[in-house]
């Protein structure tokens, strides 16, 4: 566990990022993208039959996770430096949040290294 | 015959074997089911149905009920001996829905003009079958009004024409509409109200073998007194709604996404609000048709 402190306007934020642990896709081969529009993606997964629909974040980190398993201080880097976001506390917090929900549709899996 | 052998006839890709020991059955059915092909009853039938009588003869009390069957399935409890039409009816699409996953299946109607093809998908009550019926009442082909078969190999919509059953309100709506079209008797003790079925035209019937390409999709709602309204919509929202109304989607899994995102890419899509204006809401969709919206 690591405890990052963090200055945002000021004021002193103190977050819990567990980087020990690393993320991958569960099943790299079953899942299959669409795009019809800008702002979303289709996921279907066939592991599981199940449709998803994600913003481009999300698909984005998806995208960084097929190319190597990655912890999510790492995922939050990248991700800010695409999009030209700040990384602060609430960002790493959006993306923690994100590699929570991923994991619990079963999209992605922890991983030891 | 049909006690013993069995009546099979074709409707769509499907030729069912119907058995029933009902004397009156031949005659209710003559009118509506006049222009399908019957087949052969020894030949192979995909579905083999039966409309008995419920009980024996010491349960006098059930005699009046009857019983559905599909390949000794029962799907629905026993039913008024009034009601034999409506039940023979959802016990042939509940036969399909349930079986042929051969096919992408949708809860949709599919009509076609000009060479291409409409989907109309939608849940119940939200007038599907009546803006079908009057649609195929005025120049479209009718391919369906309840279950779209969708080939996700090639995105074929294979034609499946029924009888279509009005319901309540829109039994009267559409016999103005229409006076001279093959209605049936109405059943008024149905679970659903009173029910009426519509014989579709005989061209639509006898074309049953005709594919269609789909072009446009369009999620109608009916709203008592609402404007004509045509809007369009992003393919994302389209693709939801479709898998919403799909009855196999997850079932046949990566063909399933495969065909339906297929299907969203080929077509406009649109939602489509109409109030009680028959006449309104066919002259808008036929302007969808020809190209001048």
């Amino acid at each position: 566990m690591l405890i990052l402190v963090i200055l945002v306007s000021r004021k002193m934020i103190v977050i819990q990022v567990n980087v020990e642990t690393f993320w991958q896709i569960n099943t790299p081969y079953s899942l299959n993208l669409k795009q019809f529009d800008a702002d979303f993606f289709i996921l279907f997964n066939a592991a599981s039959s199940q449709t998803h629909i994600l913003n481009m974040l999300c698909a984005d980190l998806l995208e960084l996770l097929k190319d190597c398993p990655d912890n999510s201080i790492a995922l939050s880097e990248k991700l800010a430096q695409q999009y030209e976001f700040s990384l602060d506390a609430d960002f790493c917090i959006y993306v923690d949040k994100m590699l929570a929900d991923l994991d619990c549709l079963g999209l992605i899996e922890p991983v030891i290294l | 015959m049909m006690k013993h052998e069995g009546l099979s006839f074709r409707t769509g890709p499907f030729v069912f074997c119907l058995h029933s020991p009902i004397a009156n059955l031949p005659v209710l059915l003559h009118s509506l089911y006049a222009d399908y092909l019957l087949v052969k009853s020894a030949a192979f039938a995909d579905f083999h149905i039966k409309l008995s009588r419920c009980g024996s003869w010491w349960r006098f009390w059930q005699s009046r009920l009857m019983l559905f069957e599909a390949d000794f399935d029962t799907p629905y409890r026993p039913f008024a001996k009034d009601t034999i039409l409506p039940f023979l009816e959802w016990g042939i699409n509940w036969c399909v829905a349930t079986q042929a996953h051969q096919y992408l299946m949708l809860h949709a109607g599919m009509l076609e003009k000009n060479g291409n093809t409409l989907l109309l998908p939608a849940h119940p009550g939200s007038g599907k079958s009546t803006l079908c019926v009057a649609l195929c009442h005025r120049g479209w082909r009718l391919l369906t009004d309840e279950i779209a078969l969708v080939q996700p190999v090639d995105l074929a919509l294979v034609p499946f024409p029924r009888l279509i059953a009005l319901k309540n309100q829109s039994i009267a709506v559409f016999h103005n509409f229409a006076p001279d079209a093959v209605l049936g008797p109405e059943y008024p003790k149905t679970p659903k109200g009173t029910v009426c079925h519509v014989r579709p035209p005989t061209d639509s019937i006898e074309r049953s073998n005709e594919v269609g390409h789909a072009r446009w999709i369009v999620l109608p709602q009916f709203k008592s007194g609402a404007s004509l309204s045509l809007q369009s919509l992003d393919k994302t929202q389209a693709f939801i709604q479709l898998t919403d109304h799909s009855f196999n989607y997850e079932l046949i899994g990566l063909r399933g996404f495969k065909a339906m995102t297929a299907l969203v890419d080929a077509c406009d899509c649109y939602t489509f609000e109409y109030g009680g204006d028959l006449e309104q809401a066919v002259a808008q969709l036929n302007a969808l048709a020809d190209g001048l919206i």
